[in-house]
Formats: structure tokens, sequence, C-alpha cells
């Protein structure tokens, strides 16, 4: 079975490299498609601009979605791909900084899967990154791949 | 002889028919003298009584008889009747009609010695008898006590009355006048009421007053016109006036009253409230400015101050996984130092944030189960730390009236004190109760772990004060902050008791639960 991609959706290389760390140490092999801001991650998920034909039958089985962003913010992004068929039953992790109140609301209230706060100590990281990986990509059965895809 | 019989009889006759004529016209008079609404006396050259109506006899409290052919002068007081000949002499020189209302002040003396103003019209009527006088006398005491009564009325107004005829003239003034316009009475009385309002307001003055005298109702004049007085020193005030008519003997609209105010201290005051209006909106402006900017600094400072640290950490981490072995032990403890410091500051921004949460969020105050929070708090440290043999005693149904959310921070924060200070203490003992002082409700929660030195007590509260060092007990010295603004925010108090090594007892009240029981 070909593994669907994780499209991770992070501005800051750092957290970038990190993040991609934290995949490779427990095992993750999916291929990660990164998008430095949030018209980068549209324009991937909806196979425009640089993406313009890309095949999106293959859509991610998880975005790991930052909030603040460059240019279209994470709200943004999530408000676009959850009311877009194609797009709006993809399982989509808030990773962020913030752990304000009103971003956790309005995160859910976007219709996010889950939200989670990247701790500082980097132990604590990688575990947060298993504990993801191990439930999305492996407990969790996805939707199948929306009929307007296929199109 | 019979002709003089006949002349004699007819001139008897003539006589009796000319006495009868007299008498006739006697008659006359004294019923024309009785119908007058006035007491009237017809006085001779000598100062006597020659008629007088039954108005005169009742007036004096004398009879009729007890007057008639008897001097004017009885029913004059003693302290003015020795000039009063001399003065009925100098009429009689240059006998005139002379009207009532005349300035001089007349009294009549009853016969019970009683004084009581009155008024005297003086008319000559000339007869046969010579030139006689008519005096009409009217009892002035109701008039006067109207007078005296619209006086005292007119003196005990608040307000500067000036009352104005038609030509402009002042006709009189109160006592409050003189006091606001700084004139004296003298200095106003008969002069243009001009004399009161600035020049510039002279041009169109006549013609307001024209204007009023024209169409007459009583009225305020405040809204909207700026008024002004001007005193006799020159300064102007600002003044509110309100106008009616008098009735006059000589009718309605002859003279105008007005209430003059001044209305300094309310424009002061109206001028003060406007300001402290303005600069309360400024104020709530830059205020809601400053929690906007507080707010996106939060934010910030939550976003923003973590990705760096993450990375320090996350490459620490990385640097001590993938190159092991090419660092020595120094290198590698210096790499767990930075780890340590990143972990406190990430420490550091998570408490800063919850004061700052602390500060701005809204209060939301409802009954809140203490015991129950404590219970749940403690139980909590005792999983992170199951071996930790800690005796903890919490009171039942403690019960208080806050905000849950706030009331919980405190007690993470008191309890989380506890468990960490006891952490070196054998038989440790972490207690959590309610007690009664002074009729109000003590929270407190009691350990015996490390305390400390009393004299320090006030630097407790303090943000990033600290008392141990962060490598006894770690530590940033924001919990006990946090705490008091979250109790002062309910009205309450806080304070610590203790002793080194003796353990310590924080206790807080909270305002908001007196009188709000249900």
């Amino acid at each position: 079975m070909s593994e669907r991609v994780i499209l991770l959706v992070e501005d800051n290389a750092d957290d970038e490299a990190l993040t991609m760390r934290a995949l490779k140490k427990n095992n993750i092999t999916n291929e990660i498609v990164v998008a430095r801001d949030g018209v980068e991650a549209l324009d991937y998920l909806f196979g425009t601009g640089p993406h313009a034909g890309r095949d999106l039958s293959n859509q991610p089985e998880l975005i790991l979605l930052d909030l603040k962003l460059p240019k279209v913010d994470g709200f943004d992004v999530l408000k676009k791909l959850r009311s877009d068929k194609r797009t709006m039953l993809l399982p989509v992790v808030i990773l962020t900084s913030s752990n304000e109140q009103q971003d956790i609301v309005n995160g859910y209230g976007l219709g996010a899967n889950s939200y989670v706060r990247k701790p500082v100590d980097f132990q604590h990281f990688l575990d947060a990154v298993r504990q993801l990986g191990l439930y999305w990509l492996v407990l969790n059965e996805g939707a199948p791949p929306a009929p307007g895809s296929l199109l | 002889m019979k002709e003089a019989k006949v002349t004699k009889s007819i001139s008897a006759e003539r006589g009796a028919r000319l006495v009868e004529r007299k008498r006739k016209a006697d008659d006359k008079f004294q019923a024309l003298l009785e119908s007058a609404p006035d007491a009237m006396a017809i006085v001779d050259k000598a100062g006597r009584m020659t008629m007088i109506n039954g108005q005169t006899a009742k007036l004096f409290g004398y009879a009729r008889e007890e007057l008639l052919g008897n001097a004017v002068e009885m029913l004059v007081p003693a302290r003015f009747r020795d000039k009063h000949p001399h003065q009925r002499a100098q009429y009689a020189t240059k006998p005139r009609v002379r009207a009532m209302g005349s300035e001089l002040e007349l009294y009549g003396l009853r016969k019970d010695g009683t004084e009581f103003p009155i008024e005297i019209s003086l008319t000559p009527i000339e007869t046969e008898q010579g030139t006689l006088v008519s005096s009409a006398i009217r009892d002035m005491t109701e008039r006067r006590k109207a007078e005296y009564k619209f006086r005292a009325l007119l003196e005990s107004a608040p307000d500067a009355m000036v009352i104005v005829g038609k030509d402009g003239r002042i006709a009189l003034v109160n006592a409050q006048t003189e006091k606001i316009f700084g004139y004296a009475r003298a200095d106003l009385l008969g002069n243009g009421v001009e004399m009161l309002v600035p020049a510039r307001f002279h041009e169109q003055y006549p013609a307001h007053r024209a204007e009023y005298f024209a169409d007459l109702r009583a009225r305020t004049i405040n809204s909207g016109l700026a008024l002004y007085g001007l005193r006799k020193d020159g300064t102007e005030f600002p003044i509110e006036i309100s106008l009616s008519p008098l009735e006059t003997e000589q009718g309605t609209g002859t003279l105008v009253s007005s209430a003059i105010r001044d209305v300094t201290e309310r424009k002061n005051a109206e001028d003060e409230l406007r300001e402290l209006n303005a600069s309360r909106r400024r104020q709530a402006a830059q205020l809601e400015v400053v929690n906007k900017e507080l707010e996106a600094f939060s934010y910030s400072v939550s976003h923003d101050l973590r990705a760096p640290l993450r990375s320090i950490d996350g490459f620490s981490l990385a640097l001590l996984e993938d190159y092991a072995d090419k660092l020595d032990d120094q290198a590698q403890s210096h790499l767990k130092r930075i780890r340590t410091a990143t972990q406190r500051m990430a420490q550091l921004i998570d408490d800063l944030l919850k004061l700052a949460m602390v500060t701005r969020s809204e209060m939301r105050t409802e009954m809140v189960n203490l015991s129950a929070l404590a219970s749940v708090i403690l139980a909590e440290y005792q999983k992170a730390e199951p071996l930790r043999q800690v005796e903890c005693v919490v009171q039942a149904l403690v019960i208080a009236r806050g905000d849950p959310r706030l009331l919980q921070l405190v007690l993470e924060n008191l309890l989380g004190n506890a468990w960490k200070f006891t952490s070196k203490t054998p038989h440790a003992r972490i207690e959590f109760g309610e007690a009664q002082q002074e009729g109000q409700a003590v929270y407190f929660v009691r350990d015996n772990g490390a305390g400390f030195d009393m004299r320090y007590a006030q630097k407790l509260f303090g943000a990033f004060q600290r008392l141990h060092t962060a490598t006894d007990f770690p530590g940033i010295g924001v919990g006990l902050a946090t705490v008091q603004r979250i109790i002062h925010r309910h009205d309450g108090r806080v304070s610590a008791e203790g002793a080194e090594g003796k353990g310590a007892t924080f206790s807080f009240t909270l305002k908001i639960n007196q009188g709000e029981q249900p």
C-alpha cells in the first residue's frame, strides 16, 4: 500500500526541521510535503499555482497545521479546506505554540480534529508526535477519498 | 304795620324755607359723605371737624358726637400733633387737590390710643363760611402688611430680584441684588437696568425689553443663550433670568420682576463635569487600546517567544543524541544546562501569561466547592509523584463564592507550594480548611515544610520574589503574585505566616462572600 503524504504547514524552518526529526525518530515514513505559508498549503490541496496539475486523488493522510502563518493564516486555511468537498474530510491537527483559549475554541469551531500545543521540551514533542502518528496514521480510519477529487 | 308784619312773616317764612333748604342741602351732602368708601372729614379753618361720615367715627373708634366740632388734631398721634396746625395753615395758604399715595408716611390715632397707617387726600371746598377742607382718610394697615410681606418675600428670595418699569428703570431691588452685583441699593434705584448688563448686549437689550412688555408672561431665559451680568467692578458672570409681570395698582405690565441667578458655580461644575467626562472617555479609549495591546502582546509572547526556545532545546538534544561520541562530559553538561534553562524560560513565560490572564479575564462569580477542588489538585500531585508520602487533610464542604477558574488557580498555587516545600520534610502534612475570624470566613493552606523567615513575609507576594533558590526548590516566583492578584480581585486579603523549617500557613478571605449569600 502506497502511503499517503503528510502535509506539514509550518513557516518556521527550525520547527520544520525539528518536526521532521521527530517524525523520523518515530519511524513515520510517509512522504512529508511542507507548505511554508497558507497560500502554499491551499495551492497544494487544490492543485493550483506551483501545484497545478497535481493528482488530487492523492490527498494528505494528515495535515499538521500551524496557526501563525504569513499571508493566509492557519484559521483561513482550515476554513477554506473545510468548505470544499474535496478536502472537507481530511484530518487536520493544529500544531502550534499558542494555548490561548481563543485559538483553541476557534480551531475546533472551524473543524480541526485535534489541537496540540508544541511543547518546548523536545523530548515531550517527540512523545506528542509519536502519539499523533500512532493515532492518525495507524489507529484512525480516515474517510475514503472524496468523490469530487476523482474529477 | 301790616306790611311789616307781612314782610316779617314773609321773611320768617323765607328764613324758615332757607333753613329748610340748607338742612336739605346738608342732608344731601351728609348722604354723599356717607356714600364715600373712605373716612371723610370736613375741617374748617380753625381745624374743627364740621362734618364727618360714619366711616370716620368707625375708623377712629369714636362716636360721631365725640368728633364733631373738635379739632382734627385729636386724630393725629401726639408726636405729629404739634406740627399739624402749622401744616394745616400752610395748606390753607395754597389750597389744592392733593391725591393719596404721596410718599409721606402718615398715621392716624384711634380713641384707644393705637396708631395705624393712613393715606389722606385733601380737597378745598369753597363755602359761604370760607374755605373748608375735605379730607378723605384711608386705612392702609392691610396694604402696608401686604407691602411688608412683599418686601420680606423679595428679600428672602435666593435670587437677585430686580423690578423694572416699562422705561427700563430699576424700581426695586433686594439685598441679594446688592450682593451679586456689588452695588448699593441707592446706586441702582431709578437707574437704567442696562447698568447690570455687559456693554456688548446694550444694543439689543431695549428691543428685548420692548418685546417682553408686548407679550407679558412668566418665562425663563437661560437655555442656549449665554446670559451675563455685569458687576460694579466691571467683571462679568453667567446668569440665568426668569421674568414675570407684576400686577400693580397701575395695572398689569407696568412692572416686570426679574429673578437673576448667578450660575457661575453651576457653569463651572458643568464645565468640570464635561471635562471630566471627556477625559474619562479618553481614558476608557486609552485603556481599551492598552488592553488590546496587552492582549496582542500576550499572544505574541505565548506564540513567538516559545518558538526559539523549542529550537534551542530541540537542537541541543539533537547534538546530544547525534554527536554524543564527539562531545566530552563537559560539553554534554553544558548542553544539559542549556536545556534546563530553556525549560525554565518556558515555565516563566507560561506563568507570566497566567498572571496576565488573571488581571484581564472577566470575573464570573458562583458558589465554588473549594474542598473538592483541593482534593482533586492534591490527588494530581500525588499521581505525578507517586513515591512521595504526604498526609493530605482537606476539610469537607468548604464552599465559597468566587470565580471558579481563578479560585482553582489560587488553590493550585498554594497547594503546589505546600507540595513543593514539603518535598524534603519527613512526615509531610498538607492541610486545607476554613476558620472564622471576626465573623468572616478565612480559608487556609497549611504545611509543615521548609517555611520561611517572617522578616521576608512581605516579599512573598511580589512577582519574581523568591525566598529559596531554584536549586533548593524549583520555581520562578510568580505563583504567590498570581494568588494575591486573584484574591484582590475578589476584594479579599491574603496573608502568610511561617517560620523557617516549621512550615507555612497561607490564609485568604473572599469579600465577595459577604452579604451575597442566598
